[in-house]
């Protein structure tokens, strides 16, 4: 224990550690509050303008507007919806008056977006929303249960295990779905973008710690100590875990305090089908956001206790910090120019896989990827989370195990 | 006590570092002297364990020092060639956290770190930082850091670079004074390091132990090899560049020259008792004058 601290109390004097952890805290800060700067309610004034409004007060005058529409999202609100749409629709053509879209259109816009999703039936949201008969809307969570298993079994056909499994999620999907204005996709895809920056800091952070030590020498002299062999190199782990750990807690929190404030608490009641309206996900938005933060940590674990590994095994920091950080940005280059199922697992299983800007956590979450292990496919959250769960022992250890055989050059 | 080194032996890829290499050290101070590239630090690394042999072993006591592990690192200090340390901390804060790794209780660690701040004169920049101190105050903080676990084998390797006369005196005094029932292994190539203090000295060359005993006894092995004469300064100049010179004193008109050489250098050339320096520059003129024609014929 006495180890312990003291190497936290050194890590944390240094500048190589307490500087990224003020860049971790800044950058959360401006995320957090571009989220709430960056919130847009569109009007018209008297005189039919369009009018813009940003910040706190858009988020207000938002939740006002999707006032009547908010709480249970019966069969009844949705055919109202469709009616607003169909009338606005019939009466204007394609040259809807700009004030009747934003008094009109844009309050029931999520539910029109439900509706158009799972009555598409292929084509476009838009003329579907214009060809269903209000009546049909009636039907509205069996036909999308009915849609969801079609797509699944298109995209995956003659996988009965995968439409099995999403079925058992679905079923735990509560409906009627819940709806209250305030939190965005774009508020979980920051904290999306925030997480990958902490993991790249925190991984960027340990990647010297023990390479550092070899490089300058001062490892010979405390690998000689009594305690210098598997204490030492537990406490050094333990000490930089922490340290990010709290980098995390903190950066977190200052996200989901402030942007959950700002948007609502409530608001985070809202079933994540609401935004994702074909997503078998049983949570509501909050649920997705805690989900989210938690595979945030364990991605974060992951991806310092294999930077640890990597630091353990490398002579010098800079190449640790080289291989650290390709790695971390290995799952984001893999999704976005490779494709097929390798891919899709490797992106799912290397230690920052749940981490990433247009690939990560909540996106799986919210879409029905699969990928084939053997005789199985997994869902990819699952798969994402279990690879992290595996890795955060399997890098520590390996971790202890290659700095007590390090040799000194 | 016995330290064994037994048939230690340590390749890289393309070169030996030490060859086959024995010896059985019980408590005294082992002044090690070779030149740079001799295996000193090699051989050094592998009886602290962070270094492992290609073949052989390191025993305490019949014991593979590898197999006890803990309990043997729990007996050792050692001070590496470059002295790495953590710029962050005050002389103070790494000592006590060298302090707990070597197993000591805070309260232990504190006393000790006191004391030994006080031994190598260093108690009055204890609380500044390591990267302020110059060269021969980190070397005496280096010294602190190996003695805070008062261990039983002791390895100094090159301990004395940085200091100044007055330190190395110092240090010279305060090894001497701890030695007792302590294996020290003191690596260096300033002969006068050891010269008085050591109970015995091993010569290493080409990663090879070339000779070990006590400083007179191996002095003694080149007795009849050291030579002085009194030259003018035309001698001089083709003496110094024939043989190895381990002295030259101008006196007047004529030069005083102390030659090691295995034959008479010239005439006037007498025989003198052998310095440790002279038995040095025996083995190592090679390596410290490369420059030295027919090096082999002129020992």
């Amino acid at each position: 224990m006495q180890i312990l601290l003291l190497e936290m109390k050194r890590v944390v004097k240094s500048r190589m550690t307490w500087i990224p952890l003020l860049v971790a805290a800044a950058l959360s800060v401006m995320i957090s509050f571009s989220v709430i700067s960056d919130a847009q309610y569109l009007s018209v004034d008297q005189d039919g303008k369009a009018v813009k409004i940003t910040g706190m007060d858009a988020i207000r005058a938002s939740k006002e507007q999707a006032r009547p529409y908010e709480g249970t999202v019966t069969e009844a609100k949705l055919r109202d919806a469709l009616a607003v749409f169909q009338n606005v629709s019939r009466k204007y053509g394609e040259k809807i008056p700009t004030a009747e879209f934003y008094n009109k259109l844009v309050p029931p816009s999520y539910f029109l977006n439900m509706i158009g999703t799972v009555y598409a039936g292929g084509g476009e949201e838009q003329d579907a929303l214009g060809k269903v008969n209000p009546d049909d809307v009636g039907g509205f969570y069996r036909r999308r249960s009915e849609v969801l298993k079609n797509d699944l079994e298109a995209k995956y056909p003659g996988s009965q295990d995968v439409v099995r499994q999403a079925r058992k999620l679905n079923d735990k999907v509560r409906t009627p779905f819940v709806f209250q204005d305030g939190y965005t996709s774009d508020n979980a895809a920051n904290l999306c973008v925030l997480i990958f920056l902490l993991v790249l800091i925190g991984a960027a952070v340990v990647s010297g710690t023990f390479a550092a030590d070899y490089q300058n020498g001062s490892d010979d002299i405390l690998r000689c100590t009594k305690n210098g062999h598997v204490k030492f190199a537990v406490a050094k782990l333990c000490s930089s875990v922490l340290i990010v750990l709290a980098m995390f807690a903190v950066c977190i929190l200052i996200f989901v305090l402030s942007v959950d404030s700002a948007y609502g608490w409530d608001s985070l009641r809202t079933s994540v089908q609401v935004l994702f309206p074909l997503s078998f996900l049983p949570f509501t938005v909050g649920q997705a956001q805690g989900a989210t933060v938690l595979a945030g940590l364990l991605t974060l674990l992951a991806a310092v206790c294999f930077a640890l590994f990597a630091s353990a095994k490398c002579r010098h920091p800079t190449t640790a910090l080289t291989i650290v950080l390709a790695f971390c940005i290995l799952p984001a280059i893999l999704h976005s120019v490779a494709d097929g199922n390798i891919a899709d697992f490797l992106t799912c299983v290397l230690p920052t896989g749940g981490a990433g800007i247009s690939h990560n956590f909540f996106n799986q979450l919210n879409q029905s990827a699969f990928v084939q292990i053997g005789p199985f496919r997994v869902w990819a959250p699952y798969l994402t989370i279990g690879a992290a769960i595996l890795e955060i022992p399997l890098f520590f250890v390996l971790s202890i195990r290659a700095y007590c055989r390090h040799q000194a050059a | 006590m016995e330290l064994t080194l037994n048939r230690l032996t340590k390749r890289y890829k393309d070169k030996t570092a030490v060859d086959s290499l024995s010896a059985a050290l019980t408590p005294g101070l082992y002044g090690l002297l070779g030149a740079n590239g001799a295996g000193k630090t090699t051989l050094m690394r592998m009886v602290c364990g962070i270094l492992s042999p290609t073949s052989g072993n390191v025993a305490l006591d019949g014991r593979d020092t590898v197999a006890m592990g803990e309990s043997y690192r729990d007996l050792l200090g050692y001070l590496p060639q470059n002295f790495g340390y953590y710029p962050v901390f005050t002389a103070m804060d790494y000592l006590l956290y060298v302090a707990a790794l070597k197993g000591l209780t805070k309260g232990a660690a504190k006393v000790r770190a006191n004391e030994l701040l006080e031994t190598v004169s260093l108690q009055t920049v204890a609380k500044k930082k390591i990267r302020t101190f110059s060269g021969g105050m980190k070397q005496r903080l280096g010294i602190a850091q190996a003695l805070l676990n008062d261990p039983k084998i002791l390895v100094l390797d090159e301990p004395t670079a940085g200091l100044d006369p007055k330190e190395r005196v110092r240090f010279r005094n305060l090894i001497s004074g701890i030695s007792k029932d302590k294996i020290v292994i003191l690596s260096t190539h300033i002969v006068s390091d050891v010269e008085y203090i050591a109970d015995a000295i091993l010569v290493m060359k080409d990663g090879r132990l070339v000779h070990q005993g006590r400083p007179e006894e191996i002095t003694a092995s080149i007795a009849g090899r050291v030579w002085e004469c009194r030259v003018g300064p035309e001698e001089t100049g083709r003496l110094t560049a024939r043989y190895t010179v381990s002295n030259l004193k101008h006196e007047g008109e004529r030069d005083m020259l102390r030659i090691v050489s295995d034959g008479k250098p010239c005439e006037s050339a007498v025989p003198v008792e052998p310095t440790l320096e002279d038995l040095y520059l025996y083995y190592f003129s090679s390596e410290t004058d490369p420059g030295i024609p027919g090096e082999e014929g002129n020992r």
